[in-house]
């Protein structure tokens, strides 16, 4: 089928017409406003999440205070009295909470080590 | 070898651009712009459509750019987009083609399709081609041009045109019969 000489040249031939010298500019604008969309867009996905999470971390607060801490609030106009039960029972709690963070410490270190050996340059600046 | 390395290049640059760097965007535009351009305007109804769709393709492209890969070359990937937008677009407007008796196709022997299109000095010959080849479907041109025009692999065709490799040939077979047919029918 390659051999199709005749096709070949026949679709050589059409007639050819080329774009305009101002194309690359027109379609640059118009990928520029794309970009600011793109952004625009990021920015309200990342606001919506962000709070979405904020909400979920404070119901979950609201929910951890009602269940394991006791308030008085019999005495009006007083602050009130937090008593915390057991500080030894969140002491798990602690350890796992301080691994995940030097876990993530070492997921930055190294992520940023493999960023510059991949690309010869850090991609966060 | 540099093909590889123009592919590394290329997709170190897509991280950048989204990474945020959307100038470095152009450097696609000026090198594949003309390529796409070429593509697009056999099947599209006049030259301004034609530039239209094209930077429709471009913009498309960018939004997708994260999606690409770097399986295929970038150039096929933006094939792929050029050739669902243009066929989309061309779905939407009347197009006129012959309607063939496929059966009539069917009869035309391989060894007659071979002899017809393996020389390339009868200006006569090529004059009719020029003339059938516009009455072929959309998805037909595309299809002779990316394979015969811009000399792409039929593994490539297939994944531009979401077929398998099995059916691009058969198709491709069946198009040079139907310009023989075409052609023998207007003598």
């Amino acid at each position: 089928m390659q051999e199709d000489k005749a096709i070949i040249k026949a679709l050589q031939e059409e007639t050819a017409s080329s774009l305009p010298p101002d194309f690359g500019e027109r379609a640059m604008f118009c990928i520029y406003k794309e970009a600011e969309k793109k952004k625009k867009q990021n920015f309200f996905f990342m606001l919506g999440s962000l709070s979405v999470v904020s909400l979920g971390l404070i119901a979950m607060a609201a929910y951890l205070l009602k269940k394991y801490f006791s308030f008085d609030f019999a005495f009006h106009f007083q602050l009130p009295s937090l008593k915390l039960n057991s500080v030894l029972q969140y002491s798990f709690s602690i350890y796992i909470a301080t691994l995940i963070l030097v876990l993530v410490f070492l997921d930055h270190i190294f992520r940023t080590f493999w960023n510059k050996r991949k690309y010869g340059r850090n991609v966060e600046q | 070898m540099r093909r590889y390395m123009d592919n590394q290049d290329e997709f170190h640059i897509i991280q950048r651009i989204c990474e945020g760097e959307t100038n470095l965007f152009s450097l696609f535009l000026s090198r594949y712009s003309d390529a796409v351009y070429s593509l697009i305007v056999r099947i599209a109804s006049s030259k301004e459509d034609a530039e239209e769709l094209t930077q429709d393709v471009f913009i498309k492209a960018f939004k997708k750019l994260n999606t690409f890969q770097g399986k295929s070359s970038f150039l096929t990937w933006l094939y792929r987009i050029a050739y669902n937008t243009a066929i989309s677009a061309t779905r939407k407007t009347r197009q006129d083609f012959s309607y063939i008796d496929e059966t009539m196709i069917d009869k035309v022997p391989d060894e007659n399709v071979d002899m017809l299109f393996e020389k390339d000095e009868n200006e006569n010959l090529l004059n009719k081609l020029q003339v059938v080849l516009k009455r072929l479907s959309a998805e037909e041109k595309m299809l002779i041009a990316l394979y015969y025009s811009k000399g792409e692999k039929i593994h490539d065709i297939a994944g531009i045109m979401d077929l398998s490799s099995d059916n691009v040939k058969i198709k491709l077979y069946r198009v040079r019969k139907k310009l023989y047919f075409l052609i023998k029918k207007n003598d």
